[in-house]
């Protein structure tokens, strides 16, 4: 051959390379291992997709065919498409509920880590010997009313009341103070933790009349034992530390940050 | 005059014909005691082809495709089950999912004779719990039962055939190399070039190595039929300089419209086309018409490659079965080339014929079947870039 035909030669067989070349994807070369698919450089993995079946065959207790899965990476794709144009927008700073949503579900990120953790039964015990308090049943009431059309005054006596003004019928036994709200009123009912035995307290404005209330007795409660509130010890425990934790992190985010107050607005 | 009539013919010829009128599909098959639930798969292409009159008549594609994948879909079991279309929606790539189920049925069987009998072409691999099952008009009817199945090598083999001889961008492709290969030596070794390039990349294809563009791929495939023929004709033209600018021109002009308007190919792909046109037609000029030329065979292998890719496109769009994965892959291969040598002996015999009854009429028949070749090769390469 001449060398101008070589030169073609070695031209036409360029030119198929190019035109092959150019026909197929380059993306298997890029693609991480155990990548599925990559949307924008954003890599969606195969565990990724393997979490959402089992999520999804779980909650159904079916297995998926290969088409809903096949349809799962196409809305896992979508998904990464819509967050990132969401990014763009700048959502997270602009839209009110997404940054609260994204805020709680970093809260409870955070606190998920305490979670699943294992904690000691003094540990516990510790805990609610500490807070007893929340385990203790709020304490009953025995209370007496009456309902005045004039107003006599904060200093008046149970007498006074009982020869001017009207009694209301009450309950013949003590009853938590939620449970009175309906006799007494939002006001009245507020103060019951207030009042001492034999105090009168009011009035409360009730409808164009006056109500006064008396503490006759005051049952007190005992504490549930420990054993029978276990579980709700341990849910405060670890809610409580979770919150420290959270506290903790944030207290971090801030020492690492440039933060600056603008005093003078303040 | 004759010449004019001719080339209007092979026009409207090339506008009427498709390229590929093989409709492929295929479902995933769950059969549980309680019922049958299937998922359809098949592109848009085919989903429109299927419901043609429907859309004709103002029905929606959704509701045409509804409507028709619960009339094909037959599921049998003691009684005829009914079947309800439960959702069809559009996938990512274009693609159609009919949804279909089955209740309260125990099912043994299903037919899809009806499918078949509207579109007596189409292919249908149906992927069952224990394996694979190809479905076509001599085998409308799919068997539920225990043991693996698997679609044999044979069946894709006949996939194979029925793909080649249906397959028109590849039969014009051929019957280019026939005009332009003049002995029976270089036919040989071109027709075993195109063999082993296509066979390279639909293996490569068919086992994710490589992963092709059919929106390149197919106009490309397109090209090569009129680039075999016009490389003939530089051969034996009066003025082959006018035919080599012009058709450098026409290629120019086309990768011009494409970049600025729509970007189909890449320019990488336009760079080859354009480097490959000018180097091959380049030397088709200068070369003597008893000369050797050495230079097709390799260019067939080069295209051979982009017809693969062509033939992964169907086999990916039917599918191939989980098991007995490279039987089923050589059994298509095999097919193809057997549709191919019945192809090319049939165009030989015909020529063979005419050749002995009426000789003059050979270089007539030549002369209409290269224009016609370039300008069905060039109008399905345009259709391809620009109409997708």
């Amino acid at each position: 051959m001449k060398n101008k035909e070589v030169l073609l030669f070695l031209g036409a067989v360029a030119g198929i390379a190019l035109a092959a070349v150019g026909s197929v994807n380059s993306e298997n070369d890029v693609f991480p291992q155990d990548t599925l698919a990559v949307v924008n450089g954003v890599g969606i993995s195969e565990n990724q997709l393997k979490a959402k079946i089992d999520q999804i065959e779980k909650a159904r207790e079916a297995a998926l065919s290969e088409n809903e899965k096949s349809a799962l990476l196409t809305s896992l794709v979508n998904e990464q498409l819509l967050l990132e144009r969401a990014a763009e927008l700048g959502l997270a700073e602009s839209d009110a509920t997404v940054k609260a949503t994204i805020i709680d579900a970093f809260k409870e990120f955070i606190i998920s880590e305490k979670e699943g953790a294992e904690v000691g039964e003094g540990e516990l015990r510790a805990f609610y010997d500490e807070n007893i308090g929340r385990y203790t049943p709020s304490p009953k009431y025995l209370i007496s009313a009456y309902l005045a059309k004039a107003d006599f005054g904060g200093d008046v006596t149970v007498d006074t009341l009982k020869a001017n003004a009207e009694a209301i019928e009450m309950p013949d036994r003590p009853l938590p103070a939620g449970l009175l709200r309906r006799y007494l009123g939002k006001d009245a009912s507020a103060q019951i933790t207030q009042v001492q035995v034999g105090e009168v307290s009011g009035p409360y404005k009730r409808l164009g009349d006056y109500l006064y209330m008396i503490v006759d007795e005051i049952e007190q409660q005992s504490p549930r034992s420990f054993d029978d509130v276990k579980a709700l010890v341990q849910a405060d425990y670890t809610r409580i530390e979770g919150e420290k934790l959270f506290a903790e992190y944030v207290e971090k985010l801030r020492a690492e940050a440039d933060i600056q107050l603008n005093e003078a607005l303040r | 005059m004759r010449h004019i009539f001719l080339l209007c013919l092979m026009l409207f010829a090339s506008v009427a014909v498709k390229a590929h009128s093989i409709g492929r599909s295929s479902s995933y098959w769950h059969v549980s005691d309680g019922g049958v639930k299937v998922d359809w798969n098949l592109s848009g292409a085919e989903a429109e082809a299927l419901v043609a009159d429907k859309l004709a008549d103002g029905m929606s594609l959704n509701a045409a495709l509804s409507q028709y994948a619960s009339k094909v879909m037959n599921i049998t079991g003691e009684r005829q089950c009914s079947v309800e279309v439960e959702q069809v929606r559009v996938k990512a790539n274009g693609d159609y999912v009919v949804s279909l189920v089955a209740h309260n049925c125990t099912a043994s069987s299903a037919s899809l004779s009806h499918l078949f009998e509207s579109a007596p072409s189409h292919v249908h691999l149906a992927h069952m719990e224990n394996g694979e099952n190809l479905l076509s008009v001599g085998k409308p009817v799919l068997e539920f039962g225990e043991g693996t199945i698997s679609a044999s090598p044979v069946e894709y083999g006949g996939l194979g055939v029925f793909h080649i001889l249906e397959g028109f961008d590849h039969l014009a492709f051929l019957l280019a190399l026939l005009i332009a290969v003049r002995t029976v030596k270089a036919l040989f070794w071109c027709v075993t070039g195109f063999t082993l390039g296509h066979s390279l990349t639909l293996i490569l294809g068919s086992l994710g190595v490589l992963d092709p563009i059919p929106e390149v791929v197919e106009p490309l495939i397109a090209f090569t039929i009129a680039f075999t023929v016009i490389e003939r004709a530089l051969h034996v033209a009066e003025k082959p300089g006018k035919v080599f600018v012009g058709a450098l021109m026409f290629v120019g002009a086309l990768a011009v419209a494409d970049y600025l308007l729509l970007q189909t190919l890449p320019l990488l792909v336009w760079a080859g086309i354009g480097l490959l046109s000018y180097c091959v037609w380049g030397a088709a000029m200068e070369a003597e018409e008893k000369q050797p030329r050495y230079m097709l065979p390799i260019v067939t292998l080069g295209f051979g490659l982009l017809h693969g890719f062509g033939f992964y496109g169907v086999l990916s769009e039917i599918g191939l079965p989980q098991t007995d994965t490279i039987w089923a892959l050589l059994g298509f291969n095999v097919g193809v080339e057997i549709g191919q040598l019945i192809f090319l002996s049939a165009a030989l015999t015909v020529v063979w014929m005419l050749d002995k009854l009426v000789k003059e009429a050979r270089p007539v028949l030549e002369l209409a079947t290269s224009v016609g070749l370039v300008m069905v090769g060039m109008f399905w390469f345009a259709e391809r870039v620009y109409l997708g």
